[in-house]
């Protein structure tokens, strides 16, 4: 699978990312949102990963649907968007019962292999383990990420 | 003569629990014995069979030296004092082991039995074990109420081994059904499911007994190959119960049979721990291939199976053992079972778990825990009644 990836940084680089609010540099702050790019530039199976200051986000293209995450493990801090898109069994009410589901949008962190929603971030073997998701709007063909509002993926158009 | 502990009132508090020894063995004094309950088909093979340790038409040759060997078999015929490797009658029992240690109570299995599951054939080992039910039923559960009986199952054929389960478990004092570690495949393989179906049923525990890994048909003492010697067995074979545990979890055995104990006897217990932080570790990530499996392995093995005390390494200091084990599902992993008579069996008074167990573990590893694990034997509640009254009926 291929990974894009840009890496400048957020900050004072014509090649970065664009944000809302030049602040980053004065404050530390992270700005409302970024844009990542053409949407067209990403084609579905494709992600991105961006930095934003100090941290990284990946952004997946699922069939159309757009999904931005942390990029890192909460367990060992690998870099979680360079995981493998997937499926997952469903937790069974019965041995063997497989429900093959969430097909494309379970993320295995390519280190221990912890399986995570990309629509909620949240670990398959326990919800209360998550990665911080952010929703990802579509403005005039480009693909902003939106940093302060909580959440998962969004549509948007 | 007194034998309940809480008739006693100079017993300390932790004495006065009564005490259920989950694991004793017995065997017939001698092989004519069992003829009465094997068909005359069989009367010939199992006399001209190789006797004392295997008495089967298929010679079981451990391929690493053993210096006891020969003793045991000697042992077996003699006198049946403590030090043998079984008990041969319910009087020397009682007299040598229940009431020498104020025992309430004693989950009682053939020696040998387990061994049958290693033999090549399936006519014989099916004929042989419902008739080692049936002399166990007869000779000890009938003489003594005290002594509560474990079921031996040709698992080569899973069948005949259902329904002699199910025949056997019309006696009320049959509480578990008896496995060798010792085996062709995990016991979470769906071969072996009915068999574990048949016990759920029943209300029966399953006891997966250490001590025939390597025998007959079943696999070599460790994945990787034959130990050389009897030291080298006894610390490397342990990998070989890892297996059974770890497939039976895996494969949603508890999950089929939610009430099911599983007891490991004579397999030791310090090892688990570490291996359960790595089974836990593990689940996270490989969850998908079992999902039936929804909770963390430890849970689901600090809720299903229990272990014998008998084959508890003393650890020094014994609080590092303690906790060792509450870094997994709390400590109530443990139930006191000796393996008695042999030679290395605990009896309460010099038992390494029950000197060191925290006192609020006392009654679950005397008696609490094994009448949990075996819904059975909670038919024999009152032990202290039961116990007077047996004495003195069975002489």
């Amino acid at each position: 699978m291929k990974t894009e990836t840009a890496s400048a940084t957020l900050a004072g680089t014509s090649s970065g990312p664009r944000s809302t609010a030049d602040e980053t540099s004065r404050s530390g702050a992270l700005p409302d949102s970024i844009c990542v790019g053409a949407a067209a530039d990403i084609p579905e199976g494709g992600r991105r990963i961006v930095a934003v200051g100090k941290i990284s986000i990946g952004v997946f293209n699922v069939g159309g649907r757009w999904y931005a995450l942390r990029n890192f493990c909460p367990h060992w801090g690998a870099e979680l968007c360079r995981g493998r898109l997937t499926g997952t069994n469903a937790p069974a009410a019965r041995t063997g019962e497989y429900n093959w589901g969430q097909v494309g949008t379970i993320l295995r962190c390519p280190w221990h292999g912890w399986e995570f929603s990309l629509e909620s971030g949240r670990a398959v073997f326990d919800e209360r383990l998550k990665v911080r998701t952010y929703p990802v709007t579509l403005r005039d063909g480009e693909l902003w990420i939106e940093l302060r509002s909580k959440g998962g993926a969004q549509e948007t158009e | 003569m007194t034998t309940t502990t809480t008739m006693n009132p100079s017993l300390t508090t932790a004495a006065s629990i009564p005490t259920i020894d989950a694991d004793v063995h017995v065997r017939w004094q001698a092989d004519e014995d069992i003829l009465p309950y094997l068909s005359a088909t069989w009367h010939e093979r199992w006399l001209r069979a190789p006797g004392g340790h295997t008495p089967a038409g298929l010679v079981v040759r451990p391929m690493y030296y053993d210096p006891d060997a020969a003793a045991y078999s000697a042992a077996m015929q003699g006198p049946g004092t403590v030090g043998a490797a079984a008990f041969p009658h319910p009087d020397v029992l009682a007299r040598d082991w229940l009431e020498a240690h104020n025992l309430a109570a004693a989950v009682i299995s053939c020696y040998d039995s387990p061994l049958i599951a290693t033999y090549g054939d399936v006519d014989y080992p099916v004929e042989v074990a419902r008739a080692v039910n049936r002399w166990i039923t007869d000779r000890f559960l009938e003489a003594d109420a005290r002594l509560f009986g474990s079921i031996t199952v040709a698992t080569q054929h899973v069948e005949e081994a259902v329904r002699e389960i199910h025949r056997a478990a019309r006696h009320p004092r049959m509480v578990q059904v008896l496995l060798p570690a010792g085996a062709r495949m995990p016991y979470g393989h769906a071969h072996f499911r009915p068999i574990f179906k048949a016990a759920a049923e029943c209300g029966l525990a399953v006891a997966i007994v250490s001590g025939t890994e390597g025998m007959g048909t079943s696999n070599p003492p460790t994945p990787s190959g034959w130990p050389g010697t009897m030291a080298e067995m006894r610390v490397a074979r342990t990998s070989v119960f890892t297996a059974h545990l770890t497939s039976l979890v895996t494969s949603g055995a508890f999950v089929d049979f939610p009430e099911l104990t599983v007891l490991g006897m004579g397999t030791g217990v310090a090892w688990l721990p570490p291996y359960l932080w790595r089974f836990d570790k593990n689940w996270k990530a490989l969850r998908s291939e079992c999902p039936w499996l929804r909770e963390l392995p430890s849970e689901v093995v600090g809720r299903h199976f229990r272990f014998g005390s008998g084959a508890i390494t003393p650890v020094d200091p014994p609080g590092e053992f303690w906790r060792l084990l509450r870094s997994v599902s709390g400590s109530r992993l443990v139930i006191h079972a000796s393996g008695a008579p042999r030679w290395d069996a605990q009896d309460p008074g010099s038992s390494f778990v029950l000197s060191s167990a925290p006192a609020a573990l006392q009654a679950w590893i005397r008696s609490e825990g094994a009448l949990a694990a075996c819904p059975r034997m909670r038919i024999e509640q009152n032990q202290a009644t039961l116990c007077g009254a047996g004495t003195s009926g069975s002489r």
